[in-house]
């Protein structure tokens, strides 16, 4: 069950993962390494957030199908 | 109506960006002013022993920039009001405070000196002077530093800042 939806979250991270990619690189090349570490936790804090909701979905659906309620 | 709101957003991160990269670029300009201005000062007091409020509007039209309008504002508040140098100054820097790009740091090198301006003897102030000028020539040289990672760093950050809220709001 891909929809469109769905697959815009998928290039939604992609596209958070990016860019803070290069923030962190931007903050490591300007010797801010605590930035750098604080950026990439950060990104990574957002985007479980993103995902811990479909994970929860697809844990509902999952029980759905095997009828367990 | 989406697209408009994140171009928008965008447009205001880089602006932000581009704006605290100005601080970073104009900082050591205007320390280098402020100096420059120190030094005239210097030789107005040590060769030509003008009066202050004199003093302050000559330097003025000699440099430019923010530093020359505080210079100008200085001068004529010197000849007309009787407060402190210092008080002055103190005036000066709220007045000019949005086109000064100093921080806290620069300015209480420059209040020091004024409270030992016009109260003592040549030789005094001149010492006091050339403290300053070896200040700010200090502050000078770690501005510089700072500019040449910092400037690039928020001309770089602005924008990517922008493009990960549109991102996430998306």
């Amino acid at each position: 069950m891909i929809g469109s939806d769905s697959i815009d979250i998928v290039f939604q991270v992609a596209g958070i993962g990016v860019l803070v990619a290069a923030i962190s690189a931007i903050f490591k090349s300007v010797d801010k390494d605590e930035f750098a570490n604080w950026t990439t936790l950060a990104g990574v804090i957002i985007i479980l957030f993103i995902i811990v909701n479909k994970v929860g979905e697809l844990f509902a659906e999952i029980r759905q199908v095997f009828l367990i309620h | 109506m989406k697209l408009f709101g994140s171009i928008c957003l965008f447009l205001a991160c880089t602006g932000y960006g581009l704006i605290r990269a100005r601080y970073y670029r104009e900082r050591p300009r205007q320390l280098q002013q402020l100096r420059l201005a120190l030094q005239g000062l210097e030789t107005e007091i040590e060769y030509a022993q003008t009066p202050l409020p004199v003093a302050f509007v000559r330097i003025a039209s000699r440099i430019n920039g923010p530093v020359a309008g505080l210079c100008a504002f200085v001068g004529s508040e010197l000849a007309e009001s009787s407060r402190a140098v210092d008080e002055i100054f103190k005036t000066a820097f709220t007045k000019f405070d949005q086109q000064l790009y100093l921080t806290k740091e620069d300015r209480e090198v420059i209040c020091l000196l004024a409270a030992t301006l016009g109260i003592s003897d040549r030789k005094d102030q001149l010492k006091h002077l050339k403290l300053a000028s070896s200040n700010l020539h200090q502050l000078e040289q770690r501005a510089a530093e700072d500019r040449t990672r910092l400037e690039k760093m928020w001309n770089y950050l602005g924008p990517l800042l922008g493009a990960l809220i549109v991102v996430l709001l998306y």
